[in-house]
C-alpha cells in the first residue's frame, strides 16, 4: 500500500514530535505523525498500571520554555503551568544560589532558546555573538561573580555546595536534582553545571505533569491539521538515491518529502538506516554517544491518602547518593537506593480512586543488566525501595495495592531507549548544545538528505521539553 | 634588620630555586630561604638508609622545560637526565604489556591484547602530539586572564583563538572533549583493550581526588605527550643521583649567578604593613627585608600561614580557602637486596628500565577511587613504580636497588581524621607491598628498608598542604587563569610586593619549573 505523499512525516509520539509537527503543519505543510504506541506521549504518557490507578509519565518535566508555550499557543489547548513542588527545608538555600547564579542560568537559557551554535568551526560573526553574550553576562554580574561562575561549572555539586553549607542533609536535598539527567554521582565533576542546567529548565512544571502537556500538544497538533496515527511500528527508512523518502511500517510504506525522527539518535541514524548510509566518522561518534541508564521509575498504588509534601528526596547525605551511584557504576544494586518521591495523585487526583494515592518514584541508581539478571535485579530493587519508603512512612508498605517498576533494562527493551537513559543520552558538558548528540548533526539536519532529527537526544535536550521540536521545525521550514 | 635584598624567596623547592636563578641571572640580589636541611622541597634526594639514595617524593623528572635546562645551563651544573625507557604493566592473569620507544615493538606488544588497538595506538600518539603543541605555549607564560584580559591579554586570547582555529575541526572537537570528558570515556573512543586503557587512564588522575571515570580527567593525558613534541624523551626521565639532582643543579646555577641560598632557615611570617609586604621574619626572630618577597610555598600556607588573614580582603581570603588540596597519594620507598622478578616477565630485563604501572583494569582503578571517597586508602591501590638504580648505579650499593612506589589513593582525610594517619602508616605500607607481591612474589624477602610516606607525612615533613603533591588539585576549576584564583594567576598577589612562584600557580605541578621561570620573568618585566 502506498500512501499519498505528505510534506513531512514525523516519526515519534513524544513532546518534541508533537511540537515539531504542529509548527510545520501551521505553516501550511501536510504533516503525518506516527508512533508505535497506542497513545501519544511515549515515556511522558499516562497509563493504567493497576485497575483504577494511572501513572503520570516517567519523567518529572520542567515547564516548556515560555517561547515554546507561546509559539505553540499551548494555553489555548488547556496547558497550565504551576510552581514545581520543592523541599521546604532546602528552599532558602536553593533560592539564594539561584539568585546568585541567575545571570548564568539566563545565559544557559539563551543558549537553549536559540538554534544550536556552531562551536567547533565558528564563523567570525558567530564568535562575536558568543563573545557578546559572555560579555553581557559578565557585565550583569560583575567580574568576580563571573569568574566564580566559570570556576563553578566544572565542579562537582558536592564541592560547590560544601563551600557554603555545612549540613550534609541540606546538601543532599540540593544536590539531588543534578543527578537525574547524567551518569554521575554528587562527587562527579561538572555536576554543578548539571544543577544549573536543571534549574535553567525553570522553577515551573506542567500542571498535571507530562500527560497534561502531551494532551495540550495533541490538541494543538490536531487543530493544526496533523494526521496522527498511533500503533504504527516503523521498520526502517526508505532510501532512494541516497535520500530518505519515507518509512516502511507494519501498515505499509509511508512516503514523505521530509522525515523527522524524534527517537534516540542511534535508532534514527543507525538502526533505521543502513550502516553504509552513515559516514564512518559519524557512525563512530554515535557509537561513542553515552546513554547509560541510571534511573528506574516505580509507580506505587496506595489505598490510603498521602499527607505532607508533594516531593521528597530520600537519601540523607551526599555520600548516600554517591554510594548509590557507585553501586550502579559497578553493575550492582544499591543497598539503599536514593529516591525522588512525587505524590503524583496530589497534582492530578483523577489518577487514583477516591482516598487513594499514586506515588511516582525515580530510583537512583540502577544500571542496565543482562537478561538472566533482570528478574533478580527487579526483586531486590523493589524490596529495597520499599525499605526506604518505610522510613518515610511506616504505614506505606502495608498500603501498597500494586506497583510497577520500570528499570533502565526495561527502558531499553520496551521503550526504545538504547542504554536505558530517560533523556535519550546522558547530559554532560561534551554532550550538550551543538555537541548533542554529536558534531555534524547538532543542527537537526543529518548527513542523509530528507532525514531530520529532534528529541531529547538533540539540542537543547530534556530539561527543555518541546524546544528541540520547535527549533527543528524552524530549520525544516527554513530549508524550504 | 639584616642586609636588604632585591628579592627574598621563601622555599627552596625546584620552583623557588628556578625563580631565584632567573632573577640572579638578571642581576638581582636574591636570597632563598629553605626550612629543611636539604634543598629541593619535594624534588629531593635523601640517603634515608645508608648507601641508598631515595628520591623521597617526586620520582620522575616530568616535563622539566627544555628552555630552563638551556638557559640555566643545567647540564654544566651537573644535571644528567636518563630517559625512562618504557612503560611496563603486569596483569593479575600473568600477562603483561610493555610500551617501548620503538613503535613497531610496541605495536606487537599491544597486538597480543587487541590488533585494532595496536593500529590505533600510534595514531592516538600523533593526535595527542598535535593537541599538546597547542597547549605547550600556554605553559610558558602567565595565562591570559579570561575575565579581565586588558589589551595584552586580549591579544594573547586572540592568538590562542587563532591557533585553536588552525587545528583541524576533528582536533578542535577532541580538544573540547579533553577538557570535559573522563579519561576513560576519551580513551574508549580509541581503544578497546582494558590492558592498554588502564595504565594510560591513570595519568589523568595523578594529583587529583578523582577517578578515571570522573569527567574532566582526560586533559592530563595530554601532559604525557608534551615532552614528545621536541622528539625527545628527555622530558620524562630520571636525574642521575635522584630527583634532588635537578634541584641541586638549579641551586648551583642560581649560586653561580650570585644568588644566596640558606637551608635550615624556616620563615615564621611575612611582615605586612599597610597592605605591603616588607620583610620576612625567620623562626629564630631575625628579620630580612627585600623589595619583593616571593613565596614558593603553597597558597594556603602563604596567605594564612605567613601573611595572616587580617591583611587580606575577605573575598580573596575566601577564594584561597576554597582552593582545594585534598592529597590523594602516598609514597613508599624501598631499599632492595636484589631486583624484583615479576611473574609475567621473570628476571632482569629492559622492562625494568622504565616505569611500572600496577593498574589491572579500569574497574579496579575506579574501585580504588570509590574506597578513598569514604575515607579509606585503597585496598588495591594504583601503583606507579620506578627502580632508578637499574640505570643509575650511583644511588645504591653495587647489586642493590632502590624502588620508588607512588601510591594512589591514600586520602588525606582518613575516616579517623588526617592526624590518625601515623597509627595507620605501616598498615598502609603493608597494603602496598601485598598488592605488589601479587605480581612480584618474594618481593618482601628482598626488602632491606622501607620508608612509608602518607599524605599526613607529606604535609608535616614537606609542607605540602593536605599532602597534595601539586600545591593544589590539578582540576579544571583550578587551572590556567583560575590558579590559584581568578585575577591572581599572574604570580602577583593582592599584598603589594608579595609574589608567588610555585606549583600553586599556573601551570601547576610536576618537576616542570615553569611557575618559577614564569614568575621571575613576570617580575622582571614588571620593573617594580
Amino acid at each position: 500500500m502506498t500512501q499519498e505523499r505528505t510534506d513531512l512525516l514525523v516519526v515519534g509520539g513524544g513532546i518534541d514530535a508533537l511540537a515539531a509537527a504542529t509548527i510545520v503543519a501551521r505553516a501550511g505543510r501536510s504533516v503525518r505523525l506516527i508512533c508505535s504506541e497506542a497513545s501519544l506521549g511515549e515515556i511522558d504518557a499516562s497509563w493504567e498500571f493497576h485497575p483504577g490507578y494511572r501513572s503520570a509519565g516517567l519523567r518529572c518535566l520542567s515547564a516548556p520554555r515560555p517561547a515554546v508555550v507561546a509559539k505553540l499557543r499551548l494555553e489555548d489547548f488547556g496547558y497550565r503551568s504551576r510552581i514545581a513542588p520543592t523541599t521546604e527545608e532546602s528552599r532558602p538555600m536553593s533560592d539564594a544560589l539561584l539568585d546568585e547564579m541567575a545571570p548564568i542560568i539566563a545565559t544557559i537559557q539563551e543558549f537553549a532558546d536559540g538554534a544550536p551554535r556552531e562551536l567547533i568551526d565558528p564563523s567570525f560573526l558567530e564568535l562575536l555573538r558568543l563573545g557578546g553574550m559572555l560579555h553581557r553576562t559578565r557585565r550583569a554580574i560583575g567580574k568576580t561573580a563571573f569568574a566564580d561562575a566559570l570556576r563553578v561549572l566544572p565542579m562537582s555539586i558536592e564541592d560547590w555546595l560544601s563551600e557554603r553549607f555545612d549540613e550534609p542533609r541540606q546538601r543532599a536535598q540540593l544536590a539531588a536534582l543534578s543527578l537525574f539527567g547524567g551518569w554521575v554521582g554528587p562527587l562527579s565533576p561538572s555536576t554543578a553545571f548539571l544543577w544549573l542546567l536543571a534549574h535553567a529548565g525553570g522553577t515551573e512544571e506542567p500542571a498535571g505533569g507530562g500527560p497534561a502537556l502531551v494532551s495540550a500538544l495533541e490538541g494543538a497538533a490536531r487543530e493544526a491539521g496533523v494526521t496522527i496515527e498511533t500503533s504504527t511500528t516503523v521498520d526502517g527508512w526508505i532510501l532512494e538515491q541516497g535520500r530518505v523518502v519515507g518509512a516502511s511500517t507494519d501498515g505499509g510504506e509511508l512516503r514523505a518529502k521530509q522525515l523527522l525522527s524524534t527517537a534516540h539518535p542511534s535508532i534514527t541514524l543507525l538502526e533505521r538506516l543502513g550502516a553504509q548510509e552513515v559516514p564512518a566518522a559519524l557512525r563512530e561518534d554515535l557509537g561513542a554517544y553515552r546513554s547509560r541508564g541510571i534511573v528506574a521509575v516505580m509507580h506505587i498504588a496506595l489505598d490510603c491518602p498521602v499527607e505532607g509534601p508533594e516531593q521528597r528526596w530520600i537519601g540523607d547525605s551526599p555520600l548516600d547518593w554517591e554510594r548509590a551511584f557507585d553501586a550502579a557504576k559497578h553493575g550492582t544494586i544499591p543497598e539503599r537506593p536514593c529516591l525522588r518521591l512525587r505524590v503524583a495523585s496530589a497534582d492530578d487526583p483523577s489518577i487514583a480512586p477516591e482516598g487513594c494515592s499514586v506515588l511516582k518514584l525515580q530510583v537512583f541508581a540502577v544500571s542496565v543488566v543482562g537478561p538472566d539478571e533482570a528478574d533478580r535485579q527487579r526483586e531486590t530493587l523493589e524490596a529495597r525501595v520499599l525499605e526506604q519508603l518505610a522510613k518515610v512512612d511506616e504505614n506505606w508498605p502495608g498500603a501498597v495495592v500494586a506497583s510497577e517498576l520500570i528499570t533502565p533494562t526495561d527502558l531499553e527493551h520496551h521503550h526504545h531507549l538504547p542504554g536505558g537513559h530517560l533523556e535519550h543520552g546522558e547530559l554532560a558538558l561534551d554532550q550538550i548544545f551543538s555537541l548533542r548528540p554529536c558534531v555534524g548533526i547538532g543542527n537537526y539536519r543529518t548527513p542523509v538528505p530528507g532525514l531530520w532529527i529532534a528529541g531529547a537526544g538533540t539540542h537543547p535536550g530534556g530539561p527543555f521539553p518541546g524546544s528541540s521540536g520547535v527549533l527543528a521545525a524552524d530549520q525544516i521550514l527554513a530549508d524550504g | 634588620m639584616a642586609v636588604s635584598y632585591d628579592q627574598v624567596i621563601i622555599g627552596g623547592g625546584h620552583n623557588g630555586l628556578t625563580c631565584a636563578a632567573y632573577l640572579a641571572r638578571a642581576g638581582r640580589k636574591v636570597l632563598v630561604l629553605e626550612a629543611r636541611h636539604v634543598l629541593g622541597g619535594a624534588a629531593v634526594t635523601e640517603e634515608v638508609f645508608p648507601g641508598f639514595k631515595y628520591s623521597v617524593c617526586s620520582y620522575v623528572v616530568s616535563l622539566l622545560r627544555p628552555e630552563i635546562i638551556r638557559e640555566l645551563e643545567l647540564t654544566r651544573h651537573g644535571l644528567e637526565l636518563i630517559p625512562l625507557e618504557c612503560s611496563f604493566s603486569p596483569y593479575p592473569d600473568g600477562s603483561s604489556l610493555v610500551r617501548w620507544p620503538d613503535r613497531e615493538q610496541t605495536r606487537r606488544e599491544i597486538a597480543h591484547f587487541s590488533p585494532r588497538d595496536a593500529e590505533a595506538y600510534p595514531l592516538f600518539g600523533d593526535a595527542m602530539i598535535r593537541l599538546a603543541r597547542f597547549v605547550r605555549p600556554i605553559l610558558d607564560k602567565p595565562p591570559p586572564d579570561a575575565i579581565d584580559p586588558g589589551l595584552g591579554g586580549l591579544l594573547d586570547l586572540l592568538k590562542l583563538g587563532r591557533s585553536f582555529r588552525r587545528l583541524d575541526p576533528v582536533d578542535r572537537l577532541r580538544k573540547i572533549q579533553m577538557f570535559t570528558m573522563s579519561a576513560v570515556d576519551f580513551l574508549d573512543r580509541w581503544f578497546e583493550s582494558d590492558a592498554l586503557k588502564a595504565p594510560m587512564a591513570v595519568s589523568g588522575i595523578i594529583g587529583t581526588f578523582l577517578g578515571v571515570r570522573s569527567p574532566g580527567t582526560a586533559y592530563v593525558l595530554l601532559h604525557h605527550y608534551m615532552g614528545e613534541i621536541d622528539g625527545a624523551s628527555r622530558s620524562w626521565g630520571f636525574a642521575r643521583g635522584g630527583t634532588g639532582a635537578v634541584s641541586c643543579a638549579i641551586a648551583d646555577a642560581a649560586r653561580s649567578f650570585g644568588a644566596e641560598i640558606r637551608t635550615e632557615a624556616p620563615v615564621a611570617r611575612i611582615d605586612v604593613r599597610n597592605g605591603e609586604a616588607r620583610s620576612v621574619v625567620l623562626e629564630d626572630g631575625s628579620e630580612i627585608s627585600a623589595r619583593q618577597i616571593i613565596s614558593a610555598v603553597d597558597p594556603r600556607r602563604t596567605f594564612f600561614g605567613l601573611v595572616g588573614r587580617e591583611h587580606l580582603d575577605p573575598d580573596f581570603a575566601t577564594s584561597i580557602e576554597r582552593f582545594k588540596y585534598r592529597g590523594s597519594s602516598g609514597k613508599v620507598n624501598l631499599a632492595l637486596d636484589r631486583l624484583p622478578s615479576f611473574t609475567s616477565r621473570p628476571g632482569d630485563g629492559p622492562h625494568l628500565r622504565g616505569d611500572i604501572a600496577i593498574a589491572p583494569s579500569i574497574d579496579a582503578l575506579e574501585l580504588a577511587y570509590d574506597e578513598a571517597k569514604y575515607g579509606r586508602w585503597s585496598s588495591r591501590p594504583y601503583l606507579n613504580i620506578v627502580i632508578p638504580s637499574v640505570v643509575d648505579p650511583t644511588i645504591a650499593p653495587p647489586g642493590k636497588h632502590v624502588m620508588s612506589i607512588f601510591v594512589q589513593y591514600a586520602p588525606y582525610q582518613l575516616e579517623g581524621g588526617p592526624e590518625s594517619w601515623p597509627q595507620h602508616r605501616e598498615a598502609f605500607g603493608d597494603t602496598v607491598i601485598e598488592t605488589l607481591e601479587e605480581y612480584c612474589p618474594g618481593l618482601s624477602d628482598s626488602i632491606l628498608h622501607r620508608q612509608v610516606l602518607t599524605p599526613w607525612d607529606l604535609e608535616q615533613e614537606f609542607g605540602l598542604t593536605e599532602g597534595n603533591i601539586f600545591h593544589g588539585e590539578l582540576s579544571l576549576e583550578q587551572l590556567f587563569f583560575l590558579r590559584p584564583t581568578a585575577g591572581w594567576a599572574n604570580y602577583r598577589t593582592p599584598v603589594k610586593n608579595l609574589w608567588m612562584c610555585a606549583s600553586g600557580t599556573h601551570p601547576g605541578g610536576g618537576v616542570m619549573g615553569s611557575p618559577g621561570r614564569n614568575a621571575a620573568r613576570a617580575l622582571l618585566k614588571a620593573r617594580v
